[in-house]
């Protein structure tokens, strides 16, 4: 079908008064699909809409060309515009004449606002519409883990009326703070509250409890998921279309530091509890208790809060003498500061240490040797009982699990990238969800709005049971899969599986509601078998065919940006009327790892002489590996222009925040520097 | 399947000077797979040839293709019949056996060879293949537990290891590499075939296979 | 039951649950007192160094956009809460607009009004740049015709009449099913420990105007000479841990952190200095970053008490080493004092009128500790620092979990 193209320039209030838009559209009248040119003062307002929709619904053109203000602020307008008229918002382009054009430069822009809008119009030609449909998902939620975090994920998740399926390693439900008592912080006693707890999750008829089970596999994605589970012999296969791990943490309760001979008096938290539950059992009186921190690990909020609770209930309930040996007392949690105040005022006592303390048997007790900092002195405490400092593990297994679901763990080994688009507990894998301990947060406050925060986006993917979904919008021609399996290796969504239809060719297969749109997978194809719509080779070649003047005989600089940080950086470089050269082209993509060799050799091809490739900052990553691959893929460019005899130093990548326009504006000009020096 | 590796630009550059137009075709099968030699890796190559010749002032045309399967004949000729009529010279990225199927075919155009075709191996992970395969033409893989000594033993031993193997099992050549026949016991190991390591393997017959290999198979 | 749910404050929790409830098939009003909404952490800056310094800044200019975009939320600016009648799955909450003399509809941010507006400073002029929405913005204490003189230039100019003196102020009532408080947080006013000398002497900054400073300028230069600082010193703890404030605000070592290894990435060679006296360091993915801190910055345990003018321009800390255990006296190009998290002013009023409670320290009070979006109102929830300080995963973290709690209470 014939591509006809109606372009919109919008002047906003004829304020942009460095364009010159009676030129821009007379050249643009005379290209050959442009059916007409408007320009309006407020294209965005109503009158400026009701305009467009007149245009469409008389005209018969197929696509549609806006040049306004950033399509971070406008374009939603317009694609919901065009949703309403029935015209697929696919087939539609913003070119940033004021941001990136008007705002950014000194003098006379209409040159660079005419190529910005063509480098618009060469993509639009190309666009293709995409269809919206429905994903049916499956409106059943599996936990794993029947612990604190487990059970309440399960009754939290029934009121909002989603049958649950909790999976526990053990025989009984509870969890840690089953065994380990110690609902750290609160009166009531924790295997109080997990009774009546575990209580409510039996009488729920929307939870069901599968114990001394294990999960073997979770083969699927987001709304159907297909979970191998594991119970005593038996293997069977279930489906969900959301999990919500709570697998809790491992406890190494004595660690090595506190290893010294047996029988001596250090004690584990437990024992301490269970020696305040029961102190006549004890036979004579404890006349000091130490607790020592900050010895083995340095950074945990839960010792700090369990110390300081214990070491209240210590003092209060067998009157002996409490210190407390800690390097930082953490409390940075809701009541903990409190807390330290109230335990220091019932009189026990805190000593701060630089150096780890040493800790002997001395006359059978033991006794604790460190450098109080605030007394300047070396202090000499013999304990009754020294009570272990734990040091808190990721749960058994995570490594394996890890594996099994393709999905990475933090620097500590906690499940859950600690990458900052994920938090609070999403993962990589949409409908995959961390809670509370097994990722790293261990109070019992920031556990409970882990559970519920993974709750409610379990509930807004699956409650409609269905989701909406661009059908197709990215995908695998599987005709020209070579089934490399490159893309599911790289998809850090992993979004993409290898599946044989109809006993056909095997091809790998892009599942739409998985997909988050970066368009990785579309840069390492070999066989370029991948199309993402709005963005591929072709779109994006085209835009740069707009730049060329002849080869060699140029300066522009390309700025491939991403839209969720340098883009943004360039719009507030604009609203702040910072200047930088305007021999910059922006091509927006949705993130650097879109970013392939071949655009880069091509906008060299096509007369730039200079590169930039701008993505988020290295570890922020919203695809967690999209600016990483963009720099392995400019290093190799590199390389090849290097070979070609062309300066390796012209392209370039940098990493930003959305808010980093100094440094936006500051590359641009360094690079405009360079490219001066030919 | 097999890997190979394109050769530096200069070298081509040195193949096609004094040609004005090209054809550059890629394969589809193999070396899409290991990145040496697709459709991408075309566009690749095409345009660093063009950036390179316009900075010396030079004419380059170059005409783009890619054969789903660059050793099958009737592929090669559906998709290249008409792309050649106009280029001077082609230059193949395909594993050698794709540039000798199309310089047969087309045999008044040169053809070049853009890759150096190098081992048969897999992929070990992203963007990395090793070889495992040499190709001898009598697998002695049932000996050896399915890990070739031939190919992974950098000596090629056949009865064991040399006695140089380092700490941690790797190899006394390569410290990079795993001592093959470290590996071999422990396969045997783990399937209780240990026994098998006592069998004294004769020097192997490296002329198992006429080379060049011919094979004609039964048409049924 | 009433299908929609009203959000009080436009901050990054508040516009989270604002965005929960309406992808969960609610509608949500999301009332915010300023012209622009984003609180806070929209005028925060990122504080990368080769890496991400996890921050969690580059989550709002999403999250914001979204909200704005998003057809199941209307967005209320300039707007506050002034009653609410009712109760659970029934409320009728009262809502005033502030007269917005340049409408957020129509203003389309071309610049022509403050070309012509006669005052200098201008009266009209852009908002910062990080406002959503983008609207130009009149001062009152500056604009001619507010002060009651004759001028209609800006006005006459506007190329889409958005801009209309004479407004009053709007009421609406909106008829909701449940309320979400999401009002934030103040900073603590430094100027109220004045041995420490803030907006008297020169060259010391508190952790906001740090924000605000490299979001503006992404570089650290003196604010009085424009030089770069060469020794700069963090003072922890100003307004939180003590006897008004007895907790911790939980996010200043963890800014001040940043803020220091920030500094040395742009300047090897300056010296920066932690003065703490419990560094919070527990944290997902903060135990490496804690480590590479170590190496570079110096962290001395003892909070300083007086900073005083030091010769040429410079400041002078007085403060007690601990691990040294004796004072001492150094001089500083730069302090800044890391202030913590205080309940904003206007949060009695609000109680008052929600009839919820304010807890010790004037936050609002939730029913228990592993419930802490419930108030002791049915159907008024918590999202975000106005129940505590939080830092902005955990406040995102919030204003989801009280979105549940509404979507649990509509049914």
């Amino acid at each position: 079908m014939e591509v006809k193209i109606g372009v919109f320039l919008c002047d906003c209030g004829g304020s942009l008064k460095n364009i010159d838009f009676a030129r821009v559209s007379r050249n643009l009248e005379e290209l050959e699909d442009i059916a007409f040119v408007d320009t309006s003062h407020k294209l965005c307002l109503e009158d400026g809409r009701k305009a467009i929709a007149s245009r469409i619904l008389g005209q018969n053109i197929n696509r549609v060309v806006i040049a306004a203000c950033s399509p971070e602020l406008c374009e939603h307008k317009f694609v919901r515009l065009l949703q309403e008229l029935g015209f697929s918002p696919n087939l539609l382009s913003v070119a940033n004449i004021r941001e990136q054009c008007s705002w950014a430069h000194e003098g006379d822009v209409t040159a660079k606002a005419l190529e910005l809008i063509r480098m618009a119009i060469n993509r639009t030609r190309l666009l293709q519409p995409v269809e919206r449909t429905e994903v049916p998902v499956k409106k059943e939620v599996l936990v794993v883990g029947g612990g604190f975090s487990g059970m309440k994920s399960a009754l939290e998740l029934s009121r909002l009326g989603i049958q649950t399926t909790v999976v526990e390693r053990e025989a009984v439900l509870g969890g840690k703070l089953w065994q380990d008592e110690g609902l750290y912080g609160f009166e009531a006693s924790a295997r109080k509250v997990l009774s009546s707890i575990r209580e409510e999750v039996k009488g729920d008829e929307n939870i069901e409890v599968l114990i001394s089970a294990e999960i073997a596999g979770v083969e699927g994605y987001a709304g159907n998921f297909a979970v191998k589970i594991n119970k005593g012999t038996d293997e069977f296969c279930r489906d969900f279309g959301a999990v919500i791990f709570t697998t809790g943490y491992k406890a190494e309760t004595l660690p090595g530091y506190f290893r010294l001979s047996r029988g001596s008096k250090i004690i584990s938290q437990q024992e301490l509890i269970e020696i305040l539950e029961a102190p006549a059992k004890l036979g004579r009186r404890p006349e000091v208790i130490g607790f020592i921190l900050d010895a083995v690990d340095e950074n945990s909020r839960l010792g700090s809060l369990c110390a300081l609770n214990s070491a209240l209930a210590a003092k209060d309930k067998l009157g002996s003498e409490v210190y407390v040996f800690c390097r930082n007392l953490k409390v940075d949690s809701e009541g903990a500061e409190k807390l330290y105040q109230v335990t220091r005022d019932r009189g026990v006592m805190f000593l701060k240490f630089e150096q780890k303390p040493q800790i002997s048997v001395s006359d059978g007790r033991v006794k604790v040797e460190a450098k109080d900092i605030l007394l300047g002195e070396d202090i000499s405490v013999c304990c009754d009982f020294l009570v272990a400092e734990e040091k808190a593990l990721p749960p058994e297994g995570t490594e394996g699990l890890s594996s099994i679901l393709n999905v990475g763990v933090d620097s500590q080994g906690f499940c859950q990238d600690e990458n900052v688009y994920l938090y609070p507990v999403d993962s990589e894998r949409k409908g995959i969800f961390f809670v509370g301990a097994c990722r790293g947060n261990l109070d019992i406050a920031r556990v409970s709005i882990d559970v519920t925060s993974a709750v409610m986006s379990a509930y807004e993917l699956l409650a409609p049971g269905r989701a909406i979904v661009e059908e197709g919008k990215v995908n695998v021609d599987g005709q020209k899969c070579r089934v490399c399996l490159s893309c599911i290796r790289a998809c850090p969504h992993r979004a993409i599986r290898l599946v044989r239809e109809n006993a056909e060719k095997w091809t790998a297969r892009i599942y739409d509601l998985a997909c988050d749109g970066c368009g990785i997978c579309a840069a390492i194809c070999p066989a370029k078998a991948i199309r993402f719509e709005g963005y591929t080779d072709e779109q994006i070649l085209a835009e740069l065919e707009a730049i060329g003047e002849e080869r060699g005989g140029n300066n522009k600089i390309i700025a491939f940006c991403c839209e969720n940080s340098a883009y943004l950086a360039a719009d507030k470089a604009g609203r702040m009327r910072l200047h930088y050269p305007d021999n910059l082209r922006i091509i927006r993509v949705p993130c650097a790892g879109r970013v392939d060799i071949v655009h880069v050799l091509r906008a060299f091809e096509k007369g730039a002489a200079g590169v930039l490739v701008m993505g988020c900052q290295e570890g922020a990553c919203q695809h967690l590996t999209g600016n990483i691959r963009a720099k392995e893929r400019v290093n190799y460019t590199q390389d090849l222009l290097k070979e070609a005899g062309i300066d390796a130093g012209r392209v370039k990548v940098v990493n930003l925040g959305p808010d980093m326009a100094q440094k936006f504006v500051r590359e641009v000009r360094e690079m405009a520097e360079k490219i001066k020096e030919e | 399947m097999i890997i190979a590796e394109r050769k530096p630009l200069e070298e081509i550059r040195t193949m096609i000077a004094g040609y004005e137009k090209i054809l550059v075709v890629g394969c589809g099968t193999c070396v899409t797979i290991c990145w040496a030699g697709g459709e991408k890796e075309v566009g690749i190559l095409s345009s660093q040839l063009r950036l390179a010749s316009s900075r010396e002032g030079k004419e380059l045309s170059i005409l783009e293709g890619v054969v789903e399967r660059q050793c099958e004949k009737e592929m090669v000729i559906e998709e290249l019949r008409d792309k050649v009529q106009d280029v001077e010279a082609i230059l193949s990225m395909a594993c050698g056996i794709g540039v000798q199927t199309v310089a047969d075919l087309f045999e008044e155009k040169p053809v070049f060879p853009a890759l150096n075709t190098t081992f048969m191996g897999m992929p070990e992970g992203e963007g990395v293949w090793t070889e495992k395969c040499g190709a001898c033409g009598d697998c002695l893989l049932y000996w050896t537990g399915g890990i070739c000594p031939v190919v992974r033993c950098a000596k090629g031993l056949l009865n064991g290891p040399c006695g140089g193997t380092r700490k941690g099992g790797k190899c006394e050549i390569d410290p990079e590499k795993d001592c093959a026949w470290v590996l071999i016991y422990r396969r045997l190991e783990k399937q209780g075939r240990l026994d098998l390591m006592r069998r004294y393997y004769q020097p192997k017959n490296y002329r198992a296979v006429k080379r060049p290999g011919r094979i004609e198979a039964v048409t049924a | 039951m009433n299908e929609s749910v009203v959000v009080i404050g436009g901050g990054i929790a508040g516009v989270t649950s604002a965005l929960e409830l309406a992808n969960s098939g609610l509608k949500a009003y999301l009332v915010e007192r300023e012209a622009a909404i984003g609180g806070q952490a929209a005028s925060f800056c990122c504080k990368a160094t080769d890496v991400c310094a996890k921050c969690s800044v580059c989550l709002v200019p999403q999250k914001l956009k979204e909200v704005t975009t998003h057809p199941q939320v209307s967005i209320l600016p300039s707007s506050i809460v002034t009653g609410v009648s009712g109760e659970a799955g029934n409320f009728r909450v009262e809502v005033w607009q502030k007269p917005q003399y340049v409408s957020q509809e129509k203003c389309i941010a071309c610049g022509l009004c403050v070309e012509v507006c006669p005052t200098e400073p201008k009266a009209i002029h852009s908002p910062c740049p990080e406002a959503i929405p983008y609207s130009y913005v009149i001062d009152e204490s500056q604009c001619l015709r507010l002060r009651g003189e004759k001028c209609n230039l800006c006005r006459e100019i506007c190329p889409t009449n958005a801009i209309a003196f004479g407004h009053e102020p709007e009421r609406q009532e909106l008829d909701v099913g449940a309320i979400i408080v999401a009002t934030g947080f103040e900073v603590f006013d430094a100027r109220e420990v004045g041995s420490l000398g803030y907006g008297r002497l020169p060259n010391i900054l508190t952790g906001l105007d740090l924000e605000r400073l490299f979001a503006r300028n992404g570089s650290l230069e003196l604010p009085s000479n424009g030089e770069k600082p060469e020794k700069v010193a963090f003072v922890q703890c100003v307004g939180s841990r003590n006897e008004n404030h007895g907790y911790c605000s939980q996010v200043c070592c963890k800014y001040a952190m940043r803020f220091a290894r920030l500094i040395k990435y742009q300047n090897p060679d300056a010296e920066v200095t932690i003065f703490y006296i419990d560094l919070q360091t527990a944290g997902k993915g903060f135990a490496q970053f804690y480590e590479q801190c170590r190496v570079s910055i110096r962290f001395i345990r003892g909070v300083p008490v007086e900073i005083l003018e030091g010769s040429s321009g410079r400041l002078e800390l007085r403060f007690e080493d601990i691990s040294k255990g004796k004072t001492s006296r150094e001089t500083f190009d730069l302090v800044v004092l890391s202030v913590g998290m205080v309940p904003r002013k206007g949060s009695w009023d609000l109680a008052r009128i929600l009839g919820i409670n304010l807890g010790d320290y004037g936050f609002f009070d939730t029913r228990s500790p592993i419930d802490s979006n419930k108030t002791n109102v049915d159907g008024i929830f918590l999202a975000g620092t106005c129940q505590g300080p939080k830092d902005i995963p955990d406040s995102i973290a919030h204003g989801i979990a009280a979105a549940q709690k509404a979507r649990e209470l509509l049914g």
